[in-house]
């Protein structure tokens, strides 16, 4: 294995993450449906209808009805679990998420799927560049975007134990040359938690999603530049982990964020918060700057888009020198 | 909160078993009474009065003779689920779950649109006996969808344990999301799903027809593969029948119900029905609250 392979995501490892732990979570629990709005063969999710016949739900297109629909089966006692396109649930059911989800503090578990720029053949209005500022803007809902297989699949065990609303946000993903799991063995996903993936001194590299093995890498070149970096996993964006965030610039005196999402609303805004509350220094935000995206090859479109290590690297630099 | 508004309206209906249908008009009159009360005493002096007025007697023979529901346990698993899609017609709601005895009366003249009050002008999921946040419109069929589909899943070996009502307004049939919900109860054959149209012909600013004409409104939910049945929606012993028809297993196997009752806006208070696209919502100051409780025969 090459260095250039040693962190990421990869398509496979996602999407079977997902389909694998809904089926592992269906046999647990008799009372957890799945709701579709006919993106569960793109998302991989058809096994749990196959598993579990009835327990798996399709509304068709209709995002609003699937929301609704997924409310009032937790108001009846279902357990409901909504993986649907970030895009469509997040903007297409805005206001059922806010009303019947959020308000009604419902216990109902989406999972944004192919968020970002990670759907890049169907282009713009596929994809998802402010689910995550739309979801953090609602009272009470719990965020997270997982970094690799292995935190998706612990954040998806554990979304039960949290009381109310929950959104995860993941990618596709199907970027060959990234194939292997970011988190350490034995690393446990909390939610509310975000963690130190790398300590160093100079810089804290603050990614969420795939950007985090982005930000992995960037500590490599660094590395090589002279300078130590700290890379932190900020999966936790909502409640927000003020304490490991502060904790790690308080310590390096700057930050680069980096996210698969707009810089405005995103994870770097929810950094700019909290430093600007708790830690106030030099930062840098990396990430989809405030544009539509476009139709094309994922290798073509994260570099046009600013979502590399190059970028990270740059960013950091910029700070550094 | 104490309570500093002590209605002086008579209480000519209480809650019993077997009502009859004289009963139930005299449950339909305090009713419309105790949303004309609820308006004048309500923080803004306001409420969507005329939809209120619309669905009184719905509202009378729902809460009843239809629903089963325990008051003194509103989380009762088997309950009957009621469902005001309507959302903005809340107060006939909270009217209605007073005098069923889910909360004390004169919360209705002292909570209603009042800052850190027990009653919303729409309603949220604090208030025991609510079954869904509604308000924003077009919401509340897919939500019954989601309960009558719950009953079926978890009660697999016996026939639905319960019954799940949504009432509608003519206006929100206008949203997307209700057509939505529409489909959705006929694909998963939802026989335990009763939907009710307070059709009143009204939405804000002028007649459905002129804004957005559903007609024909029976062919096109019957098209969509409901058992439709389209009756006086102010005839409380034609009421009382169509939910007979509706509630039976018999009437339609795996077809979802809707009950289209054509009503009249502000039903009966003469200004009002004259004046309907004024009294969608509307406030009532001393006057016209003086003549709204002579009407009702105060």
């Amino acid at each position: 294995m090459s260095e250039k392979m040693r962190y990421g995501c990869s398509l496979k490892g996602m999407r079977a993450t997902l389909s694998d732990t809904l089926v592992e979570l269906g046999h647990k629990d008799p009372h957890m449906i799945v709701v579709d709005c006919e993106t569960g063969t793109a998302t991989n999710i058809l096994d749990f209808r196959d598993t579990f016949g009835d327990r798996y739900v399709t509304m068709g297109v209709a995002e609003q009805s699937g929301v609704s629909f997924a409310f009032g089966a937790s108001r009846a006692g279902l357990h409901p679990v909504v993986p649907l396109f970030s895009a469509f649930l997040t903007r297409r059911a805005c206001d059922q998420i806010y009303i019947q989800i959020g308000y009604a503090k419902a216990n109902v578990k989406m999972i944004g799927c192919y968020s970002g720029l990670t759907t890049p053949n169907t282009g713009a209005t596929h994809q998802s560049v402010n689910d995550i500022a739309i979801m953090r803007s609602l009272p009470g809902m719990t965020v997270v975007e997982t970094a690799d297989p292995e935190e998706l699949r612990q954040a998806l065990l554990a979304m039960w134990d949290v009381t109310g609303p929950v959104y995860i946000r993941m990618i596709r993903g199907d970027i060959a040359k990234y194939d292997i799991q970011c988190v350490p063995e034995g690393h446990v996903f909390r939610y509310g938690k975000s963690t130190v993936l790398r300590e160093g001194t100079d810089i804290s590299l603050i990614g969420t999603g795939l950007m985090v093995s982005r930000c992995l890498e960037a500590a490599d070149i660094l590395k090589e530049k002279g300078y130590s970096a700290e890379v932190v996993n900020c999966s936790a964006l909502k409640p927000f982990d003020n304490e490991t965030i502060a904790a790690s610039v308080r310590k390096t005196g700057r930050a680069v964020t980096a996210e698969n999402h707009n810089i405005i609303g995103g994870t770097g805004s929810a950094v700019a918060e909290c430093l600007a509350e708790y830690c106030p220094a030099p930062m840098r935000r990396v990430g989809i700057m405030d544009q539509y995206g476009e139709s094309g090859s994922l290798e073509e479109l994260l570099p046009k888009f600013g979502l590399t290590t190059e970028k990270v690297v740059e960013a950091a630099l910029g700070l550094l020198g | 909160m104490e309570y500093k508004n002590k209605s002086t309206i008579p209480v000519i209906s209480t809650y019993k078993e077997h009502m009859t249908d004289e009963e139930l008009e005299q449950l339909a009159l305090q009713l419309r009474r105790d949303v004309i009360e609820l308006t004048y005493y309500s923080g803004t002096k306001s409420s969507h009065v005329g939809g209120e007025l619309s669905s009184a007697d719905i509202m009378a023979v729902l809460y009843g003779a239809v629903l089963r529901v325990k008051p003194e346990d509103p989380d009762w698993d088997v309950r009957d689920r009621f469902i005001m899609s309507k959302g903005h017609c809340s107060g006939v709601n909270y009217a209605a779950m007073a005098w069923r005895g889910f909360f004390q009366r004169d919360k209705l003249f002292n909570e209603f649109n009042r800052v850190g009050g027990y009653l919303q002008e729409h309603a949220n999921m604090e208030l025991p006996g609510i079954e869904a946040p509604t308000g924003s419109l077009g919401m509340g069929l897919s939500n019954g969808c989601g309960m009558a589909y719950a009953a079926r899943l978890e009660h697999r070996h016996i026939l639905s344990p319960y019954r799940v009502y949504v009432l509608l307004g003519d206006g929100e049939c206008t949203e997307g999301q209700t057509w939505e919900g529409i489909m959705l109860a006929k694909q998963l054959r939802l026989d335990n799903l009763v939907a009710i149209v307070d059709y009143n012909k009204y939405i804000i600013s002028a007649s459905t027809y002129e804004v957005m004409d559903l007609e024909p409104f029976t062919k096109k939910w019957e098209d969509f593969g409901w058992y439709v049945q389209r009756v006086d929606g102010h005839d409380i012993p034609t009421l009382r029948k169509a939910f007979e028809v509706a509630n039976d297993i018999d009437t339609a196997p795996g077809r979802p119900r809707v009950i289209i009752a054509d009503t009249n806006k502000g039903m009966p208070i003469s200004f009002m029905m004259k004046d309907a696209i004024n009294w969608h919502a509307g406030h009532l100051d001393d006057k016209l609250y003086a003549q709204c409780m002579k009407e009702l025969g105060l």
